[in-house]
């Protein structure tokens, strides 16, 4: 071994030694998680037409017993005050569910039609995955939202199993053609966390103030973007950048960008991995 | 395309090819007319009504996104509306906490008039209905059935303190069903999650370290790694 690779090997070994014994835990980024929020729509467009969630939950893991209860978007429960339980008795098992099954669409508290989920395992520490599909149909049934040929505007994501303490963003929205873009975050825990928006075009340069908002706990807040910026002049194209200012987990969310031929990007709003954690049952509704 | 088949048109070479592909054009040549029917009569009317059905979802997300600002609370302002009459109510009196490390635990008394003692309650865990959320050093969080919180802050001496918030429209209510035994399940359920955790987070940072490592060892041990903005 010459001079020159003592030293290199030297190096690696302070490096290893210093980031085994001092370095910051990483919060492991996953989805697959036996505690999750899911995103929860259901609003009446009229002519029979719901833009309505459908659901696909998975023991992927191994038998699960999911219960779900539901919040509306001002932090109130909704649905049966027990949640719904979903029994998944064989690993890979799945169970296909909508707003009905989950017992919140005849509940007057669920006017607005908008809110959230919180799904947790009940019956063991195994993690289960969630579907989520969003789009427009007028067929309610459990799995029509993929199914039947006249739903549109249709886009899928995940549950999430994580939130932020720091920083996340969305990557692009746009408002060319006539798209549209909607940002719904979530505080699925209990404590206020304060949240600063900057809005940026596309060339990273910030647009007009940040804006600043409380989401109190197991609250939504939905904007529609740029709109909610209020800059005198939006950038037609961009990304956001957003800021849990509490410096304590509890934020996530999802974006919704629509366009006027029927495509939609349906995506979670990007958590930074080193400010992540996975949502605690201790925290389950 | 099948194993089996692509087998076959390895084995069979060009020839085989050939055949292969002037069958597709012949089902390109059935299918094309009617693909070309669909999108002369089929799409403009889908189209109509895609744009229909978007224009109004743009206006119920919109309508959704005004109501949704309309309502969102100025920062700093309580997480709970003060109302010691409400968690007077509830008769729960929080008599000490326990912080020691990721345990958070809150001793709680029933009721002035129960003829039983002191609960300590671990973070997850049910108390007189109540859903034991957060434990900090001078209050603790507890959330109802309906989503309603309430903060009991510890007795100095008093009678107990509390703070609600307003209760959620009647219709929904129902005795909760929650019993000792969940709690306890809950909390050994954390306890298991939380030492999975944990060992994920090591693997996490040896996995890291090795990735340094390596990156290192290949030369690049020079380049800076920035730190993300905060």
């Amino acid at each position: 071994m010459n001079a020159s690779q003592s030293l290199k090997a030297a190096i690696v070994g302070m490096l290893f030694l210093g980031l085994v014994v001092l370095g910051p835990p990483s919060a492991s980024a996953g989805n697959m998680w036996f505690q999750q929020a899911i995103l929860l729509v259901h609003i009446n467009l009229g002519g029979g037409q719901f833009f309505t969630t459908n659901y696909v939950f998975a023991a992927n893991e191994g038998p699960a017993s999911i219960n779900v209860k539901c919040f509306n978007d001002s932090f109130q429960r909704i649905g049966p005050p027990a949640g719904v339980n979903i029994a998944l008795s064989a690993t890979g098992q799945i169970a296909q569910h909508t707003p009905t099954t989950l017992g919140v669409t005849s509940d007057p508290l669920f006017s607005s039609g908008n809110g959230w989920c919180w799904a947790s395992i009940i019956s063991s520490g195994l993690d289960f995955n969630t579907q989520i599909t969003v789009g427009a149909t007028s067929d309610l049934s459990p799995g029509a939202l993929l199914n039947n040929p006249s739903s549109s505007l249709v886009g899928t994501n995940s549950g999430q199993g994580e939130s932020s303490s720091s920083v996340a963003g969305v990557p692009f929205f746009t408002t060319a053609g006539g798209a549209q873009h909607f940002l719904g975050l979530i505080n699925p825990l209990t404590a206020t966390r304060t949240l600063t928006l900057t809005l940026f075009d596309a060339n990273g340069n910030p647009q007009g103030a940040p804006l600043t908002r409380s989401l109190n706990g197991r609250a939504m807040l939905v904007l529609s973007v740029p709109a909610a910026f209020g800059a005198p002049t939006p950038p037609t194209n961009g990304s956001i950048k957003i800021v849990n200012t509490s410096n304590a987990q509890g934020f996530l969310g999802w974006y919704l960008q629509i366009y006027p031929n029927g495509k939609v990007v349906f995506n979670a709003v990007g958590l930074d991995g080193d400010d992540t954690a996975q949502l605690p049952l201790a925290a389950a509704p | 395309m099948a194993d089996s088949a692509r087998d076959r048109l390895a084995l069979g070479g060009p020839s085989l090819e050939k055949r292969m592909t002037r069958g597709r054009s012949i089902v390109r040549m059935a299918t094309w007319p009617a693909t070309v029917a669909g999108l002369l009569v089929g799409v403009p009317l889908s189209f109509a009504s895609d744009q229909g059905t978007f224009l109004d979802l743009v206006r119920a997300l919109q309508n959704v996104a005004e109501i949704s600002t309309q309502r969102a609370i100025s920062p700093g302002a309580p997480d709970v509306v003060t109302s010691t009459m409400a968690a007077e109510g509830t008769g729960l009196n929080l008599l000490g906490v326990v912080i020691a490390g990721e345990t958070r635990l809150a001793l709680v008394q029933l009721a002035a008039t129960s003829s039983s003692g002191p609960e300590l309650v671990p973070v997850g865990g049910f108390v007189g209905g109540y859903h034991l959320t957060d434990v900090e050093e001078n209050q603790v969080t507890l959330e109802g059935q309906h989503g309603e919180r309430m903060i009991l802050r510890l007795q100095t001496g008093g009678g107990a303190s509390g703070e609600t918030a307003p209760s959620a429209p009647a219709g929904l209510v129902e005795a909760p069903k929650v019993t000792d035994s969940i709690a306890v399940d809950r909390a050994e359920l954390i306890r298991a999650k939380e030492t999975r955790s944990a060992r994920r987070a090591e693997r996490d940072v040896q996995q890291k370290a090795r990735d340094l490592a390596e990156r290192a060892a290949s030369g690049q041990a020079g380049q800076p790694v920035s730190e993300p903005e905060r």
